[in-house]
């Protein structure tokens, strides 16, 4: 998990890479990847399948790119009964949820999780989750369809119409109707009588996907950036994320400093003040991403342990190496952090 | 550049939407129009930007300590209470309603009624209908690229789910001034990095047609720098790379969308770059 746009995708699949090199059995889930990435070791992202990559070392790890609307009516169509399938498809609420959701969206990445930890075929499952404010809704969607499905809050246990005859329920239905018209209530009621058949499969997913984050068995990892102005973002996702109970077992700073940068000088520059302004701007973010470690092990109580970095690098992903070159660097980071 | 009077902000997270919207926001009101900034995210992000200490965003729009415009934090909730309260005239029942878990679990599971309810909250002067909010320009850090799209798509799908009716007709009616190119209008965030043009084009194709007399791209942090005079291998080297993806980006960007601007990377703090006059943008 981590602040938007900070490598999230690339660190991942980097992770599934270096571990594979090392004779693991490992699959990688994707959310959304970019094309370039994908296209560039070979993979298919428009497929909602698995794929093998093959590496050269004669290693090879699984990807599975999550297509959430296509994953979701997996989901249903194998948990419900056909009737109530058929009459689930036929909800138009239900056809615009299923693809446009975030929820469900969420749900999506959940259930194959849970699915692939459960097969017990890999020792390394890597995933991808979505981005900033967003992983904290993912994290907490598993919860949160629980208590819908349990809560008395939800109209599912029971019928829609004698749900909506209870006191305050006709009360919310008279600014109900006027507001949004008597088709979409009923279409509501439509939605909600079919998927009460899930609510057992839907709660048995979200407990599934709890109890994988047992301390020896999963890790949480946040990446951010060296910049300092997300730090508050950074505490933010940290915080919500142990409040839903789980923890952030390990901190990367992604592009953290730049070699040459780091060990240049300002010869030469002091003639022109805009290239001057530059380089006293590059050189003072790096000297902040180190006050920012600090701060992150100050404020957000972190041990040094759990922190590790990666350098930026100049090089493009233009080939299949560029990114096992950065699959090693990761690896090297993990390791060697103190160095 | 010549500016409409509601702005969304949007592009892949970490392109700079927060800074530039400030930037932007600033720079309007520097010419002496009446200028909002909504953020549509839980949290705010502008406290954090601007160093404010003791500021809290609310949904009523407030004037941001020494600077000239408002700020709201327009959420999907508040948007619909007020907009309940002015339909049935009396925004306490709403509120009361509301406090019931019922309706929230209702409103959480019925899609797209939250973005629906903040497109209707922006929109609403210009469709001249229910509590709006008024002011020469209304500016959206919107969400990233691929929320961005389910936040646009919200009226569409929800006038698909019901084909008669008052949500419909709303539906309907947000969907179409949103095509307003007098009115409104889409600024794609960009960075001169091979990843984020290769994101813009995938933006571009999804959105590009349906929105191609309102849309521009804003390419951030471009490196003015004609001449490198440092001697030091590390930093030629560094900088050079920099300039060559800046150069190089620069006509890709150029390519996939003529209609196309770049921000400047700020090297001041952002308090100094705010205190300074003129246009935020150059054409590319």
């Amino acid at each position: 998990m981590g602040t938007g746009g900070v490598g999230k995708t690339s660190l991942s699949l980097a992770t599934a890479i270096e571990a594979a090199q090392r004779g693991k059995r490992v699959a990688a889930l994707t959310v959304d990847p970019s094309k370039r990435l994908t296209s560039l070791l070979g993979l298919d992202a428009d497929l909602h399948s698995w794929e093998t990559l093959q590496l050269s070392d004669g290693n090879s790890l699984d990807i599975y790119h999550i297509n959430p609307s296509e994953l979701f009516q997996e989901f249903v169509k194998s948990h419900l009964k056909s009737d109530l399938y058929e009459k689930l498809l036929n909800s138009r609420i239900y056809q615009q949820i299923s693809t446009g959701l975030r929820e469900t969206h969420n749900f999506a990445s959940i259930y194959k999780m849970v699915q692939v930890c459960q097969q017990d075929r890999y020792d390394f499952v890597v995933l991808d989750t979505p981005p900033c404010h967003q992983v904290v809704d993912f994290f907490a969607s598993p919860t949160r369809l629980q208590s819908f499905f349990q809560g008395n809050a939800a109209p599912v246990d029971d019928s829609w119409l004698s749900w909506l005859q209870k006191g305050s329920a006709r009360m919310a239905e008279g600014v109900l109707r006027p507001l949004v018209g008597a088709d979409f209530v009923d279409e509501m009621g439509h939605f909600f009588s079919a998927i009460t058949g899930l609510s057992q499969d839907v709660q048995a997913t979200s407990k599934n996907f709890i109890e994988l984050f047992q301390p020896d068995d999963a890790q949480i990892v946040a990446v951010f950036p060296p910049a300092p102005d997300k730090l508050e973002e950074l505490s933010f996702l940290v915080n919500e994320i142990s409040r839903l109970g789980y923890k952030v077992d390990q901190f990367v700073m992604n592009r953290a400093f730049n070699q040459a940068l780091a060990q240049s000088t300002a010869t030469g520059i002091l003639q022109d003040s805009t290239e001057l302004a530059l380089y006293n701007y590059f050189l003072g973010r790096m000297k902040k991403s180190k006050e920012m470690l600090n701060k992150v092990e100050q404020e957000l109580h972190v041990d040094k342990a759990q922190f590790s970095y990666i350098p930026d690098i100049e090089q493009r992903f233009e080939t299949v190496d560029d990114v096992l070159t950065f699959a090693r660097r990761v690896g090297e980071s993990w390791t060697n952090y103190d160095s | 550049m010549d500016y409409k009077g509601l702005i969304f902000i949007s592009g892949k997270g970490g392109t700079g939407k927060t800074t530039f919207s400030l930037a932007l926001a600033n720079h309007l009101a520097q010419t002496g129009k009446s200028v909002l900034l909504c953020e549509l995210s839980e949290r705010s992000a502008v406290p954090a930007y601007l160093g404010l200490h003791g500021y809290t965003p609310t949904y009523q729009p407030q004037r941001l300590p020494d600077l000239d415009f408002d700020h709201s934090l327009v959420q999907g909730m508040d948007c619909l209470i007020e907009y309940i309260g002015s339909v049935i005239r009396a925004e306490g029942f709403a509120r009361k309603l509301f406090e019931g878990s019922i309706i929230e679990s209702l409103v959480k599971v019925a899609p797209g009624l939250n973005d629906l309810a903040i497109l209707g909250k922006l929109t609403s002067h210009i469709r001249g209908h229910g509590p709006g909010f008024h002011y020469d320009h209304i500016l959206v850090d919107a969400p990233s690229t691929g929320n961005f799209y389910s936040l646009l798509d919200a009226p569409r799908r929800l006038g698909r789910s019901v084909t008669r009716g008052p949500l419909t007709t709303q539906s309907r009616g947000i969907e179409s001034s949103l095509q307003n190119s007098a009115e409104v209008q889409f600024l794609f965030m960009t960075l001169f990095e091979e990843f984020s043009s290769d994101e813009l084009e995938d933006t571009l194709g999804q959105l590009g047609e349906q929105f191609r007399d309102q849309m521009q791209v804003v390419a951030n942090r471009y490196i003015e720098l004609s001449q490198v005079h440092g001697t030091d291998p590390g930093w030629r080297s560094f900088i050079e790379s920099a300039l060559e993806k800046v150069h190089s980006q620069r006509a890709r960007v150029k390519d996939l969308w003529e209609d196309s601007f770049y921000f400047p990377l700020i090297t001041d703090s952002l308090h100094d770059y705010l205190g300074q006059q003129g246009d935020v943008l150059r054409k590319l």
